[in-house]
């Protein structure tokens, strides 16, 4: 079986940088890297990636209307999706458990676990 | 002219048997057979000079011995299939000697076989006759002919050209049967016929009947002695044989003299019948006798059938034009008739065309007694007496006649007027009748020989047949009688006829629907045989139905039924057909939606000659109104019955001694008073009254009384035993419905326990009345007391600085202070009771009230927050706080509240919590990435991966100092918002400071390969020269970032001095120009505010932390200057700001 694949969308370039060190070494998962919604879009509909790790406050497309999107899609809505953010107030992530995403994770995120982390909310 | 008689009378020609002669003409023979074994009965007297047998030797025997075997098939099977349309058959007869070939027809008369033998001429003699050639040319002319006169030319020209005979006529039957030549073609020697009338007793009716019966009759020679049957009489009737249908039949002497007369010896006579009815004849005549071949006869019976088929059809498109005149002219009253109410007006409306629909010049309508007169009709007295007159002999819906005196010799008095009469009855029952009129037109008629001459008497009175013998043209002047009425006319007056029926019946019908739907009745119908019901369409309504939707069956009828009805009207419907009563019944309809409606039916059975029911038709009416009111009177009755007052009615009269008579007491007063029903019945009211009884009360009873006045009023009464009690009497007068009063309705409570107690009460009443006047002295100070506090009071409310209001103990608000009515936005009356509600946010109020209910009804303390919308127009949020007042008893007497207005606070709250936000995001993004590259590192995930490691360290270091940066923006900002920096200003050169700061992104200008131009001399300005630099340093770096390479970025720095010296806010101006991609119209307005890039990923890719202009703008606003900008998108942004001239305090 081929290993899993992870979609992760965020306009921190660095970021993304240091989320596909993570889950690379620590997960031993393919990480594909989209720096806005649209391209975050356009990857998940042609890769059809195993899971996606959504940032939630993007310019132009934040990531609640790209969920929104991605529910919207019959290929797209089965992929389990993960909101990485730094909103992550009492009332932001009652707001994000009611969209029905698979999971929340908060910002800085710790580097060792982040991997396990994704594991744990997927159930890998 | 075929016969002639003395009279036409059928009882008289019965003593000359023209069909029964027992005797034939010479040029055949005929044989009467007995079925089945055709056995000989009768026959012809010449069989021997035809066949060589003499009668006495066939008579008894059977036919097959004297034919061929298969002749005698033949015959048979012609017996058993239809008789004239085999006719002719070929027979073969033989004898010892020879045999014969003779044409037979076959027919049955009197139950017996007649077969007529003429002689078939060897096909030799026939070599002209082909029956094709014969009658094709004919049949091709007559249907050429178009009109009914060169019709009958045609068939004379035809029919004497095949026949050969001296002369062939058509003559044609009028209405009374007297007749005219309307064709003829002849040789011309013979005097002519053409144009002759003649009466119809020269063809009595007996001779006419039998040539409707056999269409062609041939005579070969009017000379020859008849042939007689042997036996004479029929051997099973002992009388004559009915010869009806021969063609041999012998004729009858008189016609014989008749023929004779005229100079005809052979004579061919073909019958015309057009439409069931004799229409005429075509008649050949000849001079000597001439046998006629069956042949040639038949081709010329063809051609009178096809003569007589295309006779309908002449005739008819002869009159078709006048038909279509007289069908539009009797259209043109459907209008009229629907209009009006009766069929006189509607005709009187086109009295012209009423005339001209049947060619009349005068008319009457009669509807019962009024008779109307139209054009030229008889005096009105004659008119009545002609109507009783047609009324006796009105069979059929119309009488007409052409010669009115002549049947009524009353009308030679107006026969100027009225000679033609054509009544048409609308209806003979209701004596509607249209009479039309025709003057008398004097004609001369033709005729073939006087008519006198024709009448022979015999001795002692009676008359006999006897031929004409003279047929001189005769010329007859003829009176009293108009121009006949043509069939049209008749047909459509009688078309008039149906259209004023159906108007009337449709009139009826919507005056009957109407009256059903106004009484709310349907009507039904039942056929009884075949369970076939039709419903009314109001009928369907009253039984909830949609038009049309009954299903027709009993069944059906019974399933609207309510269930606990149905058995009772089954039986009632058996017990009226059974018992042959009228059917009456009510019962409950359940109509489709489920409501109930009660019904009455009321119908009757019909029956047959056998007393079978064959059918019930009856209707149904809406009661549901009438049971809702029996019902209510029931309740009212059982309440009389019941209820503990007591109840007397009385008639209205008299008022005066004796007194109104009692005709009902209910049982309550019985039971107070001691009288039973039967005691007081007929007595008055006034047993009651006693010693005691107020004379004052009596007086006013009796005034209401006089004054058919209501009244109530306490008085004692006496009961059956002596007592006294005192009563509270009510009397009301009772109207029936056409309003007049009839009766008097008393009731009667027992009071004797109220005044006892009104007693004591009274007596109480004058202690309490001492009490109340020294309570009110008390009261008075306390009022004084009260006043002065609620004064107190009332100006703490008035001027508080917080909302104030009040509500009472249904959460009712009954006060609202000025600053309470400031924030809701509403006047005092405007909030009382729930008027405060219609301010409450439409979002909010649910939840509102929802919450306020608990602590309204349990007396608790209350807090919420909500929106609002101001009269202004505006949405406010404004928190409330109630708490509960208790009375000095303990009991919740109402709420009092604040309300504050928390718009500024809510609205400062949310940009707080959105500023957090953000910088919890910007502050967080780079943390997240410090922190997990740092700790792959640390732990070493990486160690053998120096290239992602060394990705990770920059990762570090770049996001430490995005950090670094950020927080010293955040900080620096906030000291500058918060006023805490003092600033150092002191007279400064904008040149130096442009200078300075261009020095600090010298590198960058390089690194981005960018010009700068600066424009600027010295200006002195007060300022702090760091915060200016900073500033500068700030829109420069922005500038060069933004620019394009190669492009120039401006700054310059200007004096307004002097321009714009009252403005000390506007003393020096620097601008920083660049030629970048420029800023949408959109975000300029909020590019000085936090975070606000044009595009947020601008702080990643340029190094910026989103705060920069949001500290110009401080800077410039402790310096109390202005900053802004200009751009136009794809060309270039220019960042403004000034700073003042120094105050006088600086």
């Amino acid at each position: 079986m081929s290993a899993k694949q992870i979609l992760v969308i965020d306009d921190e370039k660095n970021l993304c940088s240091v989320i596909q060190a993570c889950l690379q070494h620590l997960g031993g998962w393919g990480v594909l890297i989209a720096r806005n919604g649209n391209e975050g879009l356009l990857v998940a509909e042609t890769q059809l990636p195993d899971a996606i790790l959504l940032d939630v406050m993007m310019p132009d497309m934040d990531g609640v209307t790209l969920f929104g999107l991605l529910q919207k899609n019959v290929g797209t809505r089965m992929i389990p999706v993960i909101f990485l953010t730094a909103k992550v107030q009492a009332l932001d992530l009652s707001a994000f458990a009611d969209l029905g995403v698979a999971g929340v994770i908060a910002k800085p995120f710790d580097p060792l676990k982040l991997a396990q982390q994704v594991a744990d909310i997927l159930g890998w | 002219m075929i016969f002639s008689s003395k009279t036409g009378e059928l009882n008289n020609s019965e003593s000359e048997p023209i069909h029964a002669p027992s005797s034939i003409q010479t040029h055949g023979i005929l044989f009467v057979l007995e079925e089945p074994l055709l056995k000989i009965i009768q026959v012809s007297n010449n069989t021997f000079e035809a066949i060589g047998l003499h009668p006495e030797e066939m008579l008894g025997k059977f036919l097959d011995q004297f034919i061929t075997s298969e002749t005698n098939e033949l015959i048979k099977t012609v017996l058993t299939e239809e008789l004239d349309t085999l006719n002719p058959i070929i027979l073969y007869i033989h004898n010892e000697s020879n045999n014969k070939i003779f044409n037979g027809t076959i027919h049955r008369s009197s139950g017996l076989i007649i077969i007529e033998l003429e002689p078939k001429f060897p096909p030799e003699y026939q070599k002209h006759f082909n029956f094709y050639n014969l009658v094709e040319k004919p049949l091709n002319k007559i249907q050429k002919a178009h009109t009914l006169r060169s019709l009958c030319d045609v068939i004379t020209q035809e029919i004497r050209k095949v026949i050969e005979f001296d002369r062939v006529i058509v003559y044609q039957f009028d209405a009374v049967d007297a007749g005219e030549v309307v064709a003829e073609d002849k040789v011309e020697s013979l005097h002519p016929l053409l144009g002759l009338h003649y009466p119809s007793t020269d063809i009595p009716q007996l001779a006419r009947h039998l040539a409707t019966k056999n269409l062609m009759r041939f005579i070969s020679d009017v000379n020859c002695q008849p042939v007689e049957l042997i036996p004479h009489n029929n051997p099973l009737t002992k009388r004559p044989l009915d010869l009806s249908f021969s063609c041999l039949r012998s004729v009858s002497p008189c016609h014989v003299q008749y023929l004779k007369n005229m100079g005809v010896s052979a004579s061919l006579t073909m019958t015309l019948i057009k439409d069931k009815k004799l229409w005429g004849l075509i008649a050949c005549h000849h001079q000597t006798p001439k046998y006629v071949s069956y042949e040639i006869r038949s081709a010329c019976e063809l051609l009178a059938k096809f003569m007589a088929l295309e006779l309908s059809f002449k005739k008819d498109s002869e009159d078709r034009e006048y038909e279509v005149y007289l069908k539009l002219i009797c259209a043109k009253f459907v209008g009229d008739l629907s209009q009006e109410h009766g069929f006189a007006e509607g005709l009187l409306k086109q009295k012209d065309n009423l005339l001209e629909l049947v060619g009349a010049s005068g008319a009457v309508l009669c509807a019962k007694e009024n008779l109307t007169l139209i054009g030229q009709t008889p005096e009105l007295a004659d008119i009545r007496e002609l109507i009783a007159w047609v009324e006796t002999q009105l069979n059929n819906d119309t009488f007409y006649t052409d010669s009115l005196a002549k049947i009524y010799p009353k009308a030679e008095k107006f026969k100027e007027v009225a000679s033609g009469l054509l009544v048409l009855a609308i209806s003979q029952m209701q004596k509607h009748y249209i009479l039309w009129f025709r003057p008398e037109v004097i004609q001369t008629v033709n005729w073939a020989g006087k008519l006198d001459s024709a009448v022979e008497f015999k001795s002692g009175g009676s008359r006999s047949l006897s031929p004409r013998n003279s047929f001189e043209l005769w010329q007859e002047t003829v009176r009293l009688k108009s121009l006949p009425w043509k069939q049209c006319e008749i047909e459509i007056a009688l078309e008039l006829r149906v259209t004023i029926v159906g108007i009337e019946l449709r009139k009826i019908n919507q005056q009957l629907t109407l009256a059903l739907s106004a009484t709310k009745m349907g009507f039904w119908d039942w056929d009884l045989p075949n369970n076939r019901i039709t419903w009314s369409s109001e009928h369907e309504q009253l039984f909830g139905l949609e038009p049309e939707t009954f299903n027709g069956s009993y069944e059906g009828f019974a399933a609207c039924i309510h269930p606990e009805d149905i058995l009772d009207l089954n039986n009632s419907i058996n017990q009226a057909r059974t018992q042959r009563t009228d059917y009456y019944h009510e019962c409950r309809v359940v109509w489709p939606d489920g409501s109930i409606h009660w019904i009455e039916g009321r119908g009757k059975f019909f029956y047959s000659e056998e007393g079978e029911a064959v059918r019930m038709v009856g209707t149904v009416m809406d009661i549901s109104d009438r049971k809702a009111r029996e019902l209510q009177l029931r309740l009212l009755e059982s309440v009389v019955t019941t209820i503990n007052d007591a109840v007397l009615i009385t008639k209205a009269d008299p008022i005066d001694e004796p007194g109104p008579q009692i005709i009902y007491v209910n049982p309550a007063f019985t039971r107070l008073s001691g009288y039973t029903l039967e005691e007081v019945l007929g007595k008055t009211p006034r047993i009651l009254q006693g010693e005691k009884t107020e004379r004052a009360s009596l007086d006013r009873i009796r005034r209401a009384l006089k004054n058919w006045q209501p009244l109530r009023i306490d008085l004692i009464n006496y009961r059956k035993d002596g007592t006294d009690f005192w009563v509270e009497l009510s009397i009301v007068p009772i109207a029936d419905q056409t309003g007049w009063f009839t009766h008097w309705v008393a009731v009667q409570r027992d009071i004797s326990e109220r005044k006892i107690a009104e007693k004591a009460l009274h007596k109480l009443n004058e202690q309490l009345e001492i009490r109340v006047f020294q309570r009110t002295k008390e009261l008075e100070f306390s009022q004084a007391e009260l006043r002065q506090s609620e004064a107190l009071f009332r100006s703490l409310s008035e001027c508080s600085p917080v909302g104030i209001f009040r509500v009472d103990a249904h959460g009712k608000f009954i006060y609202t202070n000025p600053r309470c009515q400031a924030i809701g936005g509403f006047s005092s009356a405007e909030a009382l009771g729930d008027g405060w509600m219609q301010f409450v946010h439409p979002e909010d109020l649910k939840v509102v009230l929802s919450m306020w209910s608990t602590p309204k009804s349990f007396a608790q303390e209350f807090s919420c927050e909500f929106r609002h919308i101001h009269r202004d127009g505006t949405v406010r949020f404004c928190r409330v706080k109630t708490a509960p007042i208790f009375s000095a008893l303990g009991q919740l007497i109402g709420h009092v509240g604040t309300v504050a207005d928390i718009t500024e606070s809510r609205a400062i709250e949310k940009m707080k919590n959105e500023f957090i936000s953000i910088v919890s995001h910007e502050l967080r993004t780079p943390l997240a990435s410090i922190r997990g590259s740092l700790g792959l590192l640390a732990a070493g995930v990486l160690k053998n991966q120096p290239e992602t490691a060394k990705e990770m360290l920059e990762i570090a270091s770049n996001d430490t100092e995005r950090l670094v940066r950020l927080v010293n923006d955040i900080l620096d900002l906030e000291r500058l918002d918060s006023s805490q920096v003092t600033l150092a200003k002191q007279w400064c050169d904008g040149a130096d400071l442009i200078g300075q700061s261009v020095k600090s992104v010298q590198s960058l200008l390089d690194e981005n390969n960018i010009n700068l131009s600066i424009v600027s001399g010295s200006v002195p300005l007060w300022a702090e020269p760091d915060r200016i630099i900073q500033m500068l340093v700030n829109l420069l770096s922005n500038a060069i970032k933004f620019s394009p390479a190669q492009s120039t970025v401006t700054v310059s720095v200007e004096d307004l001095g002097d321009s714009l010296r009252d403005s000390y806010a506007s003393r020096v101006l620097f601008e920083v120009k660049d030629r970048g991609r420029g800023i949408p119209a959109d975000k300029l307005e909020n590019i000085f505010e936090r975070f606000q890039q044009v595009d947020a990923s601008d702080s990643r890719q340029k190094g910026g932390t989103g705060l920069g202009l949001a500290i110009c703008r401080s800077i410039v606003q402790q310096h109390g200057g202005r900053i802004w900008v200009e751009s136009v998108v794809g060309e270039g942004s220019s960042f403004y700001f000034t700073l003042p001239a120094p105050f006088e305090g600086d």
